[in-house]
C-alpha cells in the first residue's frame, strides 16, 4: 500500500528525515516509536504534505502513485487520513459544515454525487457512536472548547466518517486519560479491515496494549534503526531509549 | 419608503419585527419615539449621504446597510443620539465598492444607552474601504460593543479608525472595541487605529486590532481531510466574518452568506 525509500525531508534549513524506508501493506498495524525529535511528526507531515516541510531526496508510493506530486487534499481524497497530534481549531466552521465539505470532497474525486442532508446526518450519528462522541458537539466549531479527550475522539470519528485506507495516528495517546485512551482504541480497532492499514506513531507503550502492532519500528535520527515484532514495544517501555541512542550513537 | 425633502424629520413609533427599506437621500433626519423598535434597512444610490438619528427613551433601532455595486463611491455620515436606554444596532457589509467611507458618531446622553457598531469590509483590486467611528459616552452606565473585520487582497487599502471617549461622570460605562484583519496579499494595506479616551476611573473598556493572514494550520488542517484549497479558504474566511455577519436580522443573513461565499470565492 505505502512504500517510501530513501526519504530526506527538512524544514527549513534543517535535516529531519536522512533516507528513511518503510514498507505498509494492506491489513497491518505498524507502531513507529522513538525518542523525541527523532522525526516521527515529520514523517507523518511529509506523508500527507504539509507544506512546512520540504522533501529532497527520495519517493513515496501510495498503492502505485507517486504520492510526493499529489496536493495535501488529494492524498487524503486518495485515502490517507492523520488523527493530529494537535488537532486544530477553526472559529466559526461548524463541525457539520466541516465534515459535510470533507465527505463531498471526497465523493466528488470517487466521480458519486453529494450526499443528501439526511444521509448525511444519519452518517454522522452513526459515526459518532464509535468513539460516544456528543451529538452535540456536530453544531460547535471544529475543536473549539472541545476537551483534550474529545479533540482525540473527534480525529478519529472523522477517520470514521471517511473510512481511510491509510491512517496515520501521531500521538494520538498523548493527553488521553485511560477512559479516553479505550474510547480512541476501540474506536480504531473496529475501523480496521483487511484492506486497510495504521500507522501509530507513539512515543510510550500504553496505547499499543489497546491497538496491537504487527510491527514495531524505532526512528532515530531520521531512519529506522530497528524493525521487530510487537515484544518490541515492550522492552523499549522497560528499558527506555538511552539503549538505542548508544547503539546507534556508536 | 420614498426618498424625503432635505431636511424633514421621519417620526418612526410603534414596535415591528419588520424590515423597512429607506432609501437615502443626501441629507436625512429620522427620530425614533420613546418605546419604539425599528428595524431600516437603508439603501441610496447618491455619493453623498449625511443622516441624523435622535433615539428616544427605550426605544429600540436596528440599521442594516449592504453595499455590493462595483464602482460605488459612497461616503456615508451617520450620527446618532442616545436617550436613557435607548439601544442601537448598526450593521454595515461592504462587499463591493470602488471607495467607501463610513462615518459614525455616536452620543449615548444618558443612563442605560447601548449601543452595537458592527462592520465587515470584503476588498479588493485598487478599492479602499474605510470606517470611522466615535462613540462618546456622556453618562453613567452605558456601553458600546464594536466589532469591524476587513478582508483585504490584491492592492486594497483598508482604514479602520476608532475612537471611543469616556467623560468624567460616565462611570460604569462598558466599551469594548475589536477590529480583525486579514490581508490575503502582500501589496494590501490596513491602517488600524483603535483608540480608547477614558476619563472615568470605574469602568470596562478595551480594544484590539489585529491584522493577519488566513490560518495555515485550519487551512492544512481542511486540506488533510480532502477539501480542496480554495473550498477550504472560502470556509475560513466566510467564518472569519461570521461573528459579524450575526448581528444582521435572520432575514438579511440568508442572502447576505450567499453573497459573501460568492464573493470570497475565487480569493
Amino acid at each position: 500500500m505505502l512504500e517510501i525509500k530513501n526519504l530526506h525531508a527538512n524544514i527549513g534549513d534543517k535535516e529531519i528525515l536522512k533516507g528513511l524506508n518503510l514498507t505498509v501493506n494492506d491489513g497491518e498495524v505498524h507502531a513507529i516509536m522513538g525518542p523525541n525529535g527523532s522525526g516521527k511528526s515529520t514523517l507523518s507531515a511529509i506523508i500527507t504534505g504539509n507544506p512546512s516541510y520540504t522533501v529532497t531526496e527520495g519517493s513515496i508510493t501510495f498503492n502505485g502513485k507517486d504520492l510526493l506530486a499529489l496536493k495535501p487534499e488529494d492524498r487524503a481524497r486518495e485515502g490517507i487520513f492523520l488523527s493530529f497530534q494537535y488537532p486544530v481549531e477553526i472559529p466559526g466552521v461548524s463541525m457539520v459544515n466541516f465534515m459535510r465539505a470533507a465527505i463531498n470532497a471526497k465523493r466528488q474525486y470517487q466521480g458519486q454525487e453529494p450526499l443528501s442532508s439526511t444521509d448525511f446526518l444519519h452518517l454522522m450519528r452513526e459515526k459518532q457512536k464509535v468513539v460516544s462522541l456528543d451529538n452535540r458537539l456536530a453544531n460547535r466549531s471544529v475543536n473549539v472548547g472541545f476537551s483534550g479527550g474529545e479533540k482525540k475522539r473527534n480525529e478519529i470519528f472523522q477517520m470514521a466518517m471517511l473510512e481511510p485506507k491509510l491512517s496515520i495516528l501521531d500521538e494520538t495517546d498523548s493527553g488521553l486519560d485511560i477512559d479516553a485512551l479505550r474510547i480512541v482504541a476501540e474506536g480504531v480497532n473496529l475501523l480496521k479491515r483487511p484492506d486497510n492499514a495504521t500507522i501509530v506513531i507513539t512515543h510510550y507503550q500504553r496505547l499499543l496494549d489497546y491497538i496491537v502492532p504487527d510491527v514495531v519500528h524505532v526512528l532515530y535520527k531520521g531512519r529506522i534503526v530497528m524493525t521487530e515484532g510487537k515484544e518490541l514495544a515492550l522492552e523499549l517501555e522497560k528499558r527506555g531509549y538511552e539503549w538505542i541512542k548508544e547503539k546507534f550513537d556508536a | 419608503m420614498t426618498p424625503n425633502s432635505n431636511t424633514d424629520i421621519r417620526l418612526l413609533t410603534g414596535v415591528t419585527d419588520e424590515l423597512i427599506r429607506v432609501k437615502l437621500g443626501t441629507r436625512n433626519r429620522f427620530r425614533i419615539e420613546r418605546d419604539a423598535m425599528v428595524r431600516l434597512v437603508l439603501t441610496n444610490d447618491v455619493a453623498e449621504t449625511e443622516t441624523d438619528i435622535v433615539v428616544d427613551e427605550n426605544a429600540q433601532l436596528f440599521l442594516y446597510e449592504i453595499v455590493d455595486i462595483p464602482d460605488a463611491v459612497r461616503h456615508s455620515r451617520l450620527h446618532i443620539q442616545q436617550s436613557e436606554n435607548a439601544h442601537v444596532t448598526v450593521a454595515q457589509a461592504t462587499l463591493q465598492g470602488k471607495e467607501t467611507l463610513s462615518d459614525i458618531s455616536v452620543d449615548l446622553l444618558a443612563p442605560g444607552a447601548q449601543v452595537t457598531l458592527a462592520g465587515l469590509s470584503i476588498v479588493d483590486d485598487e478599492r479602499q474601504a474605510t470606517t470611522r467611528t466615535h462613540v462618546r459616552h456622556l453618562a453613567p452606565h452605558c456601553e458600546t460593543f464594536e466589532i469591524y473585520k476587513y478582508i483585504l487582497s490584491d492592492h486594497a487599502n483598508g482604514v479602520f479608525d476608532g475612537l471611543i471617549t469616556v467623560a468624567p461622570d460616565a462611570q460604569k460605562t462598558v466599551a469594548r472595541q475589536t477590529n480583525k484583519n486579514i490581508c490575503l496579499s502582500p501589496e494590501a494595506k490596513m491602517h488600524a487605529q483603535p483608540h480608547l479616551i477614558i476619563n472615568a476611573d470605574d469602568v470596562v473598556c478595551n480594544h484590539g486590532a489585529t491584522v493577519g493572514q488566513l490560518d495555515t494550520d485550519a487551512l492544512f488542517y481542511m486540506r488533510q481531510r480532502g477539501i480542496p484549497e480554495a473550498e477550504a479558504r472560502q470556509l475560513l474566511l466566510v467564518a472569519f466574518l461570521d461573528d459579524v455577519e450575526s448581528h444582521f436580522a435572520d432575514a438579511l443573513r440568508q442572502d447576505l452568506r450567499s453573497r459573501i461565499e460568492e464573493r470570497l470565492m475565487t480569493r
